[in-house]
């Protein structure tokens, strides 16, 4: 029996490397200020058929896959997932890499296949009737709390937090190729206060199928990776509807400086010295066909590499490194004029900016700004605006105003453009307490070389002591706005803004007790006193009762017959008469 | 002079009007809109509905259908929205001068029954006043000849609506443009219907406009069915038929807002956040704070006992003072403007003119006490105060509060020098100057209505309340 299951094992494993896919590939680029960006790229894909777990597993179903993430995905019927966990707001993008910079915390966003499971008929999204569409949507809200939380275990993060409550369905706004938004439902979330750290990434990194063992990965060292100026894991996981493999693909963003890393303030810099001592342990087995590690060295500067292996060169300042089995490679770069140009570069400005601001004072009432701004000088651009706010910041939808105003480029004395943006659509949802965000999807054309600037006001909402979080005066985290950029026949792309700090009114967290106690004598005060005088009667005291003057009562007469007020009363009123 | 102050009550509303930004922050101001009746929320309302997204699905909005229509129709940034919140307050103001008007004369007719039995002549109520004409005016040309037998003063009922136009509460609720300035609307034609005409339909339609705006104004319909009914042993029977033409009415305005509407989810986001109380917005009354600092195991139970306290006198004190339905109405405003969960100052603007209306117990009120122990140990009459004490502290409490409240408020939210506890203080004193004043006048109508009913020549002793 145990020789069965060996050697069933042993066809397993094999069965998964047959099934395999992976690749991996590490991109180090730096800037004229020193920066090293870094974009770690891994992608596996995987057959939805695999047998290995299959043996071990109860449900006799095809549908298993011998991967954490993979299996969730396909429990839970997700075509297309992404997430992010991201420390720091200093991202500097790879060149012209369109992958976008994400805001701190985690965003996840999933589609869901509407028919999915057991009851739910496979027409389920042709009934219009609104029960079904009811009961749709709450299979659906049940499926993406479901997965969230398989996520939170998978990956260590707090992702249980994803509720309805802070979950949107936005309808332009995360469209992807290949999934048709007809029988698919979206849900988007983000979680700006996690604070993502090791016990994040060394889940994350478990994914992978050489873990940090061998491969890209094994430069992977928390000290250095969590003291960049930027970081931002990200997990991205499709099936398409009508193929049996799924890609996932995880990313690592990163954005070190080794300026302010070593005492030399310069720019030159090796493996060895941005990721903490480690080097890369030679190729991963699995990825089949080959690593590169591709360098971009600053234009204009005369650069050489250190190192025992020698780079292949792609042109100018593109350099890279085939990963060997077995291998170890490390390298460095030294720099002739090794001086860092700490100036922003004006040929970096990016087509599309997107900028968000608090507006007002004080913590009862505030505004949000939200600044578009186009810097194609010649063409306008579709845009779609989405803004997820949870519900303890009530949203006046009438105090909305979209503005256009011409950019001014130096020396340019008259406004280059005067049309405005033109507003093709405009999503709204209320938010509900406790229950669901607002959420407003702004459709937009911006014309070209203009910022168009969104405002609303709100009203920050009085909650529950226990709904603050811990360090309740600190605030709360409000999500970033969402631009997405339409580009036509192309995938869109994404841009996050910042995330805002909104401290709420609080109450004295130390006096629950206090407040019933105190509240409850006057409620007490009014029923005794209306409950003495309803029940009872007034009588004439008897004689007896009436004791003698006692020592303190200094302002009553002593004669007690006189105490029950003076003549004068009836002809006061008398006189009024 | 009466004229000339109720002009100038008027002209202050008109002449503030266009001072909008003075108007902007006072209909800001937490001590005078609520969650549910702020100009703001009215505004996105009519916005929502406007776009075509149901404003009742959603946080914001809690006003009822009526209100939302009208003002959509109106449109809320008509120059005739403000005008339209003065026209209800001169209105209100009217009925009460009319109500003060009927109530006064009727309390001409109340005659001080000596415990000699020289007069025997029951509580003068209005209806009597029209069927037993010939003994009261008896019992006037008795009191006019015997100069021993006291009688009331009367104010002016002009003053009664002075009293309402001048105060600054009601202008800062009449600026504020809250949608409260319907509900007093409503309860005062209620009762104005049900005092001077004594009109069953009338009285039970506004009645149950104010209750479909609000639903705290259900109290009243049983000091309404009293005024309205035929005569003393007729009660039963007049509040049967008032109960049931109240619900059909509101069952109708009810049922008409769904038909206009399309849709029953204004009940929930209406009557649903006034029992509730999800919207924790700081505000006059006792509510906030202890669901704010509230174990959420409890808080249903508390809930219940908060909202069970507002209705649980409105039986007993009927009965006690069936004989004074106006002053159960106006014991009820001020239960109502203490314990709902949504006070505003226009609350208290309400309830003042009606206090007024009974300034006879003025006398009798005592507000220096605070235990209801006081009056089961000790002898009232040995703490009477003079008028003008009593005035002077009712104008101490308010005006503490009233200075004290935006300060408070503005040290805990904006200047972050105070905390939650400080505004909360004020919110107490408030709440616990009304409890007073709602026991004072309790007490000393019993006090009075035991003087007038035979007990005025055993006044120079001392009595207690006993159970007997």
């Amino acid at each position: 029996m145990m020789l069965v299951c060996c050697w069933m094992w042993i066809v397993g494993i094999r069965a998964v490397r047959a099934a395999y896919g992976y690749a991996e590939a590490l991109t180090l680029h730096q800037h004229a200020d020193g920066r090293v960006t870094g974009l770690f790229a891994f992608e596996r894909q995987l057959t939805a058929t695999t047998t290995a777990i299959q043996i071990h597993s109860l449900q006799p179903q095809s549908t298993q896959i011998a991967d954490a993430i993979g299996d969730a995905a396909v429990r839970f019927g997700v075509v297309h997932f992404e997430l992010g966990l991201t420390v720091g707001t200093r991202c500097r993008l790879l060149g012209s890499d369109l992958s976008s910079c994400l805001p701190p915390g985690a965003v996840v966003w999933a589609w869901f296949s509407n028919d999915n499971g057991n009851d739910s008929s496979a027409s389920a999204y042709i009934n219009t009737e609104q029960g079904n569409a009811v009961e749709d949507k709450n299979d659906i809200n049940s499926r993406w709390t479901g997965f969230t939380n398989a996520l939170a275990g998978v990956l260590c993060a707090s992702l249980n937090f994803v509720s309805p409550a802070v979950s949107a369905e936005p309808l332009a706004s995360f469209a992807v190729q290949g999934v048709d938004p007809r029988n698919h439902s979206l849900r988007y979330a983000s979680l700006p206060r996690e604070s993502v750290c090791t016990e994040n990434l060394t889940p994350w990194a478990k994914l992978l199928p050489c873990s940090t063992k061998a491969g890209i990965a094994s430069l992977f060292n928390a000290y250095s990776i969590y003291d960049a100026d930027y970081h931002s894991m990200g997990l991205v996981l499709s099936k398409p509807p009508s193929s049996p493999h799924v890609t996932i693909s995880q990313s690592l963003h990163l954005v070190l400086d080794p300026v302010r890393k070593g005492y030399a303030r310069s720019i030159d810099w090796s493996l060895d010295f941005l990721f903490g001592r480690r080097s890369i342990v030679g190729l991963c087995p699995l990825a089949y066909e080959g690593t590169n590690v591709t360098v971009v060295l600053v234009d204009g500067k005369n650069a050489s590499f250190t190192g025992q292996i020698t780079p292949t060169r792609l042109d100018n300042s593109r350099y890279f490194f085939s990963l060997q089995l077995g291998k170890p490679l490390q390298f460095g770069v030294k720099y002739l004029d090794s001086k860092p140009n700490r100036e922003i570069d004006p040929a970096t400005e990016p087509t599309i900016k997107l900028h968000r601001h608090l507006t007002g004072y004080g913590r009862e009432r505030g505004g949000i700004s939200i600044h578009i701004t186009n810097n194609n000088p010649t063409a306008s651009q579709n845009i779609t605006l989405l803004e997820v706010v949870p519900w303890y910041l009530k949203i006046y939808l009438h105090t909305l105003k979209i503005d256009t105003t011409p950019v001014f480029t130096t020396g340019q004395t008259s406004p280059s453009s005067s049309s405005i943006a033109n507003i093709t659509t405009q999503r709204y949802q209320t938010s509900i307490d406790r229950k669901r965000p607002t959420v407003l999807e702004i459709d937009a054309t911006l014309p070209p070389h203009s910022t168009t600037t969104f405002t609303y006001a709100f009203d920050r909402a009085f909650i529950k002591y226990t709904e603050h979080p811990p360090d309740a005066n600190r605030g709360f985290d409000i999500g970033p706005s969402v631009v997405t950029v339409h580009n036509g026949e192309s995938e869109d792309n994404r841009l996050y803004s910042e995330v805002l700090l909104i401290a709420l009114p609080t109450p004295d967290f130390s006096m629950p007790y206090n407040v019933i106690t105190m509240t409850c004598t006057i409620v007490a005060l009014y029923f005794g006193q209306v409950f003495n005088l309803v029940v009872k009667r007034l009588e004439p005291m008897p004689e007896d009762k009436i004791g003698p003057r006692k020592w303190w009562m200094f302002w009553k007469r002593k004669d007690s017959s006189n105490v029950g007020g003076n003549s004068g009363s009836v002809n006061d009123e008398k006189k009024k008469n | 002079m009466d004229v000339g102050l109720v002009a100038l009550g008027i002209g202050l509303r008109l002449a503030l009007i266009p001072q909008t930004d003075f108007v902007e922050s006072l209909s800001t101001r937490v001590e005078v809109s609520t969650p549910i009746t702020s100009y703001k929320r009215m505004r996105e309302g009519v916005y929502l509905l406007n776009n075509n997204i149901d404003p009742y699905d959603g946080g914001v909005f809690h006003q009822p259908p009526l209100l939302l229509l009208m003002f959509h129709s109106l449109g809320t940034d008509s120059p005739l929205v403000p005008l339209l919140f003065v026209a209800i307050d001169v209105l209100a103001a009217v009925l009460l001068m009319r109500i003060a008007r009927r109530h006064f004369t009727a309390a001409v007719t109340y005659t001080w029954r000596l415990s000699a039995g020289r007069v025997v002549q029951s509580q003068s109520l209005p209806q009597q006043h029209q069927t037993s004409n010939k003994t009261v005016q008896n019992s006037i040309e008795h009191n006019e000849t015997d100069s021993t037998i006291p009688r009331d003063a009367l104010l002016s009922p002009t003053l009664i609506a002075v009293i309402y136009l001048l105060n600054p509460l009601s202008i800062a609720a009449c600026l504020s443009r809250s949608s409260l300035a319907f509900n007093s609307l409503a309860v005062i034609a209620a009762i104005h219907a049900a005092v001077t005409c004594g009109n069953r339909v009338w009285s039970m339609f506004f009645l149950s406009l104010a209750t479909y705006l609000s639903i705290y104004p259900v109290m009243l319909v049983l000091p309404c069915a009293i005024f309205v009914a035929p005569s003393n042993k007729q009660h039963l029977q007049s509040i049967f038929s008032c109960a049931v033409l109240f619900s059909v009415f509101l069952l109708a305005w009810l049922g008409l807002s769904n038909l206009l509407m399309g849709s029953w989810n204004f009940i929930e986001a209406t009557y649903g956040v006034i029992i509730l109380v999800p919207d924790l917005t700081p505000n006059i009354g006792l509510s906030w704070y202890i669901f704010m600092e509230m174990f959420d195991q409890f808080r249903l139970f508390f809930l219940l006992v908060f909202q069970v306290f507002v209705l649980a006198f409105s039986v007993p004190l009927t009965l006690k003072f069936r004989q004074y339905p106006l002053f159960v109405v106006a014991l009820f405003l001020i239960i109502t403007a203490t314990f709902k969960s949504y006070p505003s100052i226009g609350d208290v603007a309400l309830y003042i003119p009606f206090v007024f209306m009974h300034h006879e117990l003025f006398k009798c009120i005592l507000f220096l006490h605070l235990t209801p122990l006081n009056y089961t140990k000790h002898a009232i009459p040995s703490l009477v105060l003079t008028d003008m004490k009593k005035l002077y502290a009712i104008v101490q409490v308010g005006m503490y509060a009233s200075v004290l409240l935006p300060l408070f408020y503005n040290l805990w939210i904006y200047a972050g020098s105070g905390n939650a506890n400080f505004f909360y203080a004020i919110t107490l004193v408030v709440g616990a100057g009304q409890v007073t004043l709602i026991g004072d006048f309790v007490a000393a109508m019993v006090l009075r209505e035991w003087e007038r009913g035979g007990g005025w020549s055993q006044r120079k002793k001392r009595y207690e309340l006993s159970l007997k």
